[in-house]
């Protein structure tokens, strides 16, 4: 039956546990569209005899033929999309640096989006508050203190604090430091925000 | 669960489907026995087996209701238990609910305990980091 490459594409991701990004199924995608032109070419052909050669019994056939090019095309839009609206979500989650294994699951288009809306967004960020900007990718629960009890999770390394002191992020050490400096390193599982 | 992932919403609800929504599209893929009232030259095999024509199902509305109101009760009351037994038998679209059932339990328990307020690590980077690992040992 036709379109059940493009119907694979939307399983695919649609079995992706929420968020998750898999690979771009670059061979996949090619079938669809390898698919569509033959449906497409077939059509022509087909509209051509219908018209001249009198084939109006073609008919259903193209109307057939078309709504399959129609669902392939809704589900390589459908596909496309949605992969976007994960990817935006990781610049939210990661930050604007992605892990690496992540970045070979997106195609160089992809990469290029995900570059545009960064800037867009630091753009917009910057142009909050004044002219201070505002990170608004922070803060993203109710803060209760300015400074924060955090246990270290993983070996980090010397982190400057506001003062120009430093601190040695050792595995299991514990520091009570500002907020907003803790935050990214909270969510990518390298402190954890310990609740007195 | 990332949080900051908002997919398309189905259309189900409302006037029509979705034409984004993954949701929609797998809905809309569900199989109808049909009959070939007009022939379709040219298309090969696809037109080779035919059935009568389709039966309503009038027991569909109600077994959803009695599902549902399962998987609300299950959710919401299992905190903190091992739900493999409550979830084996439910499909794709029944697991989505109970696990927002689930969440929905497990954010109420947070407040309670005053953990709204705790910075937690983002579940999307948990789950890079020990595929990471698992790669390298390959």
């Amino acid at each position: 039956m036709f379109c059940e490459r493009a119907m694979e594409l939307v399983r695919e991701l649609h079995r992706a546990a929420e968020g998750r990004l898999p690979a771009f199924n670059e061979d996949g995608l090619r079938q669809v569209l390898e698919e569509m032109k033959a449906l497409y070419e077939q059509n022509q052909s087909d509209v051509n005899e219908a018209k001249s050669g009198g084939r109006s019994d073609l008919i259903p056939t193209i109307k057939f033929r078309h709504c399959s090019l129609l669902r392939n095309q809704r589900c390589t839009v459908a596909y496309l999309y949605d992969r976007l609206l994960r990817i935006r979500a990781l610049r939210w989650e990661c930050g604007s640096v992605l892990p690496s294994a992540l970045r070979f699951h997106m195609s160089a288009e992809e990469m290029e989006w995900f570059n545009h809306y960064k800037k867009s967004l630091a753009t917009y960020m910057r142009s909050l508050g004044g002219h201070e900007g505002l990170d608004i990718t922070q803060d993203m629960k109710p803060p209760k203190n300015l400074y924060i009890e955090v246990r270290c999770l993983k070996d980090y390394g010397e982190f400057e604090v506001d003062d120009g002191t430093s601190v040695l992020l050792k595995k299991n050490s514990q520091h009570l430091l500002p907020r907003w400096k803790c935050e990214q390193l909270i969510r990518q599982g390298i402190l954890e925000h310990v609740l007195s | 669960m990332s949080e900051a992932y908002f997919r398309v919403e189905s259309g189900a609800l409302g006037p029509e489907e979705n034409f984004l929504s993954l949701d929609d599209i797998l809905m809309s893929h569900e199989k109808l026995p049909v009959r070939t009232e007009i022939p379709m030259p040219r298309l090969g095999t696809f037109f080779l087996d035919r059935s009568g024509g389709s039966e309503a199902d009038n027991a569909i509305p109600q077994t959803f209701v009695g599902r549902f109101r399962r998987i609300m009760d299950s959710s919401q009351n299992a905190y903190n238990e091992d739900t493999s037994a409550l979830v084996a038998r439910l499909d794709e679209m029944e697991r989505g609910l109970f696990q927002t059932g689930q969440k929905g339990l497990n954010d109420f328990q947070n407040w309670e305990k005053g953990q709204a307020s705790q910075i937690t690590a983002s579940n999307l980077v948990q789950n890079y980091t020990k595929r990471k690992f698992t790669d390298m040992e390959d």
